[in-house]
């Protein structure tokens, strides 16, 4: 019998900066519960004081290479070991940031990790250490400890500290981790690029597209946002990494993705002078912001397509299918037109539906609309079942602004629902 | 707010009660300490540029803990500013955090000086947004 595992592999603790102080192991698993997941990365075990509470609160789940909770049989969480970590080096007298994910199937993996990374940079300063290494270097050393570690690029299209970033990236994996490409058989999309981007690069082919929700809080409208669907035999870290090493489709069935325009650097801008342009209007410009003259914030899909060398249309038929979602939060909070996913309000609807229905993705992908339509008020219900269709829009995000959902007007309006904040981007018809 | 530099005071005043107090700096340890551990005319060159801004800006006592903090959080030695200006680059700005700027400038306008190059040139061929690796780099390549 085959096991639907939905994992989130990629999140941080509290030992990461600018994460909330109430992030535990017991939380994330709490709320990881409520989301739908089956399978969460524990985020930081190269921090001491984040492994010492890994060691803690987790036990062996009966050697799967993951981890359950300790003495908590009513929370059947299961944990992968994972950390991200950020090198700073210098290639072809350029200064490159590149964020990775790493994987490993044990405690005693993790303390051999670390005991090579201490080397390179503190690791307590930070949940997410920044090494003084080269990329290679740092597969090299993971792959030292076991070659079942796995280790492949963070948010890989993100302006900063990604490794195609229009500002400190490169233009192939290979120029990245060099010799040591071999062993990265994976690439994190990142919120702001989804599959179909991605595909439009005939030589990312023969990596497989992994989806997670970097999360650094708990809250369901961040965790779990991105994930990785899978249907195994067996829940254990081997069946997970190879799935994904081999790109096995049987195995890996789609990714959760939200629009990417929903991500923070879809299309090219400048915040601070209100400025958002699409990858064509932003050529026009010379990429020069027409507000401050400074060079803009490129965004995701603009170096997708300096990159790609097929059209948008392409489909790479041997991959996994992706799923477009949005978090049933940020959903009900455009319904009720506020600014903020985490009010009263917001959290009152969203409860009744999780007790519904059992956890947020069973609702978001599962739950049938006359159901839905008896537990919470039709618009929700509608907006729900209009995620689930694709028939949602999202005004695109653009450096470090997320993206702002808006829903299809009801029959008869004029103008679409622009919800969530109010703040009005240029674009450029602004500018003539 | 008062400033002692770049830094406030009260950070400043924090700084130089953590250096006394730390086991690890040695306050006999002088300047021919990190010298001697150099030896390329570039590190050398961005060695003096980085010792004679911050001595400036936060004072002898907090360079050295700058200097022990690029050890310890970044595995950085002196020798290797040079070579490693974006590592350098980071620290600082970790350390300094919105002060960072300021002093980045001012150690590059000392780089030029010492390498004989006019400030605006090098900064005409800087990429936006401003990376100070990459001059530090230009200024080494570009040494009168
Ligand atoms: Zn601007």
């Amino acid at each position: 019998m085959q096991i639907r595992v939905i994992a989130d592999l990629h999140i941080h603790s509290r030992y990461s900066r600018a994460t909330s102080q109430q992030l535990s192991i017991k939380e994330i698993a709490r709320y990881a519960k409520i989301k739908g997941l089956q399978l969460v990365g524990t985020g930081d075990f190269t921090h001491p004081l984040w492994l010492r509470e890994i060691r803690e609160t987790l036990t062996s789940d009966a050697d799967s290479g993951l981890y359950k909770l300790i003495g908590n049989p009513e929370v059947p969480m299961r944990f992968m070991l994972t950390t991200e970590a950020c090198t700073i080096f210098n290639y072809n007298n350029q200064s490159k940031k590149v964020h990775h994910v790493i994987f490993t199937p044990s405690i005693d993996h993790a303390v051999q990790i670390n005991d090579k990374l201490c080397k390179y940079g503190s690791l307590s300063a930070d949940g997410r250490p920044i090494l003084n290494m080269t990329a290679p270097q740092l597969v090299e050393e993971v792959m030292q400890v076991s070659t079942e570690n796995m280790i492949f690029p963070a948010h890989a299209w993100t302006p900063w500290f990604s490794v195609f970033g229009a500002f400190s990236g490169f233009d192939s994996i290979d120029d990245c981790y060099q010799d040591m490409t071999k062993h990265i058989y994976a690439l994190e999309t990142g919120l702001s690029s989804d599959p179909p981007m991605n595909w439009r690069l005939s030589k990312l082919d023969r990596f497989t597209l992994v989806s997670n929700s970097d999360s650094h809080s708990f809250w369901p409208w961040r965790m779990g946002r991105e994930a990785n669907v899978f249907e195994l035999e067996r829940v254990t870290y081997g069946e997970v990494t190879d799935a994904i090493r081999t790109k096995d489709t049987k195995r890996f069935k789609f990714t959760i993705e939200t629009d990417p325009a929903y991500g923070k650097y879809h299309w090219t801008g400048h915040r601070n002078c209100n400025v958002s342009l699409s990858p064509a209007e932003a050529r026009k410009f010379s990429n020069i912001c027409p507000v401050c003259r400074r060079k803009l914030t490129e965004g995701v899909e603009q170096r997708v397509e300096d990159l790609a060398d097929r059209p948008a249309e392409f489909k790479d038929s041997n991959a996994p299918g992706f799923m477009r979602l949005m978090p049933l939060s940020e959903i009900i909070a455009a319904v009720l037109n506020v600014e903020s996913p985490s009010t009263q309000a917001v959290w009152k609807i969203y409860n009744s539906l999780v007790d519904n229905f059992g956890d947020e993705y069973t609702v978001l992908i599962d739950a049938p609309k006359e159901t839905l339509n008896q537990v919470v008020d039709q618009p929700v219900a509608a907006a729900i079942i209009s995620v689930r269709e694709g028939s949602v829009k999202v005004v695109p995000g653009y450096d470090g602004v997320y993206g702002k959902l808006v829903l299809s007007p009801p029959a008869g309006a004029s103008a679409p629902n622009l919800l969530r904040g109010s703040v009005q981007q240029k674009n450029l018809a602004d500018f003539w | 707010m008062e400033t002692h530099g770049v830094l406030s005071v009260p950070l400043f005043n924090s700084l130089k009660t953590m250096l006394i107090k730390s086991q690890k700096v040695d306050e006999g340890v002088g300047i021919w300490w990190f010298m001697s551990n150099l030896n390329a005319d570039g590190a050398e060159q961005v060695f003096r540029a980085v010792d004679n801004v911050l001595r400036q800006v936060i004072g002898e006592k907090a360079t050295l803990l700058v200097y022990k903090y690029l050890e310890s959080r970044f595995s950085l030695r002196t020798s290797e500013f040079s070579t490693k200006a974006e590592v350098l680059a980071e620290g600082l700005r970790c350390f300094l955090c919105s002060g960072a700027p300021l002093v980045e400038r001012k150690i590059l306008n000392d780089l030029y000086s010492s390498c004989g190059i006019c400030n605006k040139m090098a900064i005409a061929k800087a990429e936006a947004p401003y990376d100070f690796a990459s001059q530090v780099r230009f200024a080494l390549q570009n040494a009168n």
